[in-house]
């Protein structure tokens, strides 16, 4: 009889609560943290490719400039021959030069290990050497590419 | 079905993850009422449920790597969060907030002309004033339907122990329904 009467308000009781529902401004807080998440992460995200190209650029000005045009390094070139079709690489994270942008291509010897740092790939078991290469200069002074030409020290 | 709704689950949770709006929505609008009924039922009180659906939604979406779909059903997941919560809201107010009150709440408004309806109103606060881990077991079994292993998933229990808990809880409120209240209020 106890049973049957505890399963009767059991039943009214799940009956009662069937449609029960959270009320609107629950979703509406629930989606507005959602939103709020995701813009924070985004900015997150751009935080992180901000700082890595700050850290790239700040790469790069650690990188010897080129003297003049009129007083080039007289780099000694006797692997010219042997590697003259290599493409030029370009920098990670620095803007192409433009359509009208001149540049000039120096050829200088660089740390094996500010190419590294900068993100190019260079085949060396010694960091610590320096390697010859081509440099696509830009009006600014900036490097905007790199050609290896060979790596010293090894 | 359940195979449905697990395959269902499963690709809203990656879009999710992915920063789908649309599918945290699809999320919500699947679990939400399950959710909200659990805690509704816990607590007796559909504001303190209401709050404790908000804050597992918004767990989840702090969360969104915090379950893992292969452990089991992202239902049962959620109100294993509902639960948790519920628990650290009720220790929070337990110091002040004496729960007979909010267990008021919800029948206030309830016709008390027959003696069913006065049996839902007693059943209700009865549910109310069980010790956690019975309420939590009865609410599951005997009011979400929930199977012996779903219940289990939720309380992080075994199936045996939800199987002891249930005959327990039923006893108790049997009799609580007849009139002895107070001995099951000091269980």
């Amino acid at each position: 009889m106890i049973n049957h009467r505890l399963a009767n308000a059991i039943k009214q009781l799940k009956q009662e609560t069937a449609n029960a529902g959270a009320p609107s401004w629950v979703e509406a807080a629930v989606k507005l943290e959602f939103d709020r998440v995701q813009k924070r992460e985004r900015m997150q995200r751009w935080s992180i490719a901000a700082c890595a190209v700050a850290v790239a650029v700040f790469v790069l000005m650690l990188v010897p400039r080129p003297k003049p045009a009129s007083a080039p390094t007289p780099a000694p070139q006797p692997n010219a021959a042997a590697a003259p079709e290599q493409p030029f690489i370009p920098i990670p994270y620095v803007a192409p030069p433009g359509p009208y942008e001149r540049v000039e291509v120096v050829r200088m010897d660089l740390p094996v290990a500010a190419l590294l740092s900068a993100g190019l790939r260079v085949e060396t078991a010694d960091p610590s050497g320096f390697a010859q290469a081509d440099v696509v200069v830009g009006q600014d002074g900036s490097p905007r590419a790199v050609r290896l030409i060979s790596i010293q020290g090894q | 079905m359940a195979e449905f709704e697990r395959a269902r689950d499963r690709g809203l949770l990656k879009r999710f993850q992915a920063g789908d709006r649309d599918a945290f929505h699809e999320i919500y609008e699947a679990h939400q009422r399950a959710v909200f009924r659990f805690a509704c039922l816990m607590t007796g009180d559909s504001i303190q449920a209401a709050e404790a659906t908000q804050d597992v939604f918004v767990w989840l979406v702090h969360h969104p790597n915090g379950f893992d779909p292969e452990r089991g059903e992202l239902g049962s997941f959620l109100l294993g969060v509902t639960r948790n919560v519920l628990r650290r809201k009720y220790s929070e107010q337990r110091r002040w907030a004496p729960l007979d009150e909010s267990a008021a709440d919800m029948t206030s408004y309830r016709d008390h002309s027959d003696r069913a309806a006065e049996d839902v109103d007693r059943l209700r606060k009865a549910v109310a004033a069980l010790p956690e881990r019975y309420r939590a077991v009865v609410v599951l079994c005997d009011l979400e339907e929930k199977t012996y292993e779903q219940a289990a998933a939720v309380m992080e229990c075994a199936v045996g122990t939800v199987r002891s808990r249930l005959h327990r809880a039923r006893e108790l409120l049997a009799r609580k329904l007849v009139g002895n209240g107070r001995r099951c209020a000091a269980v």
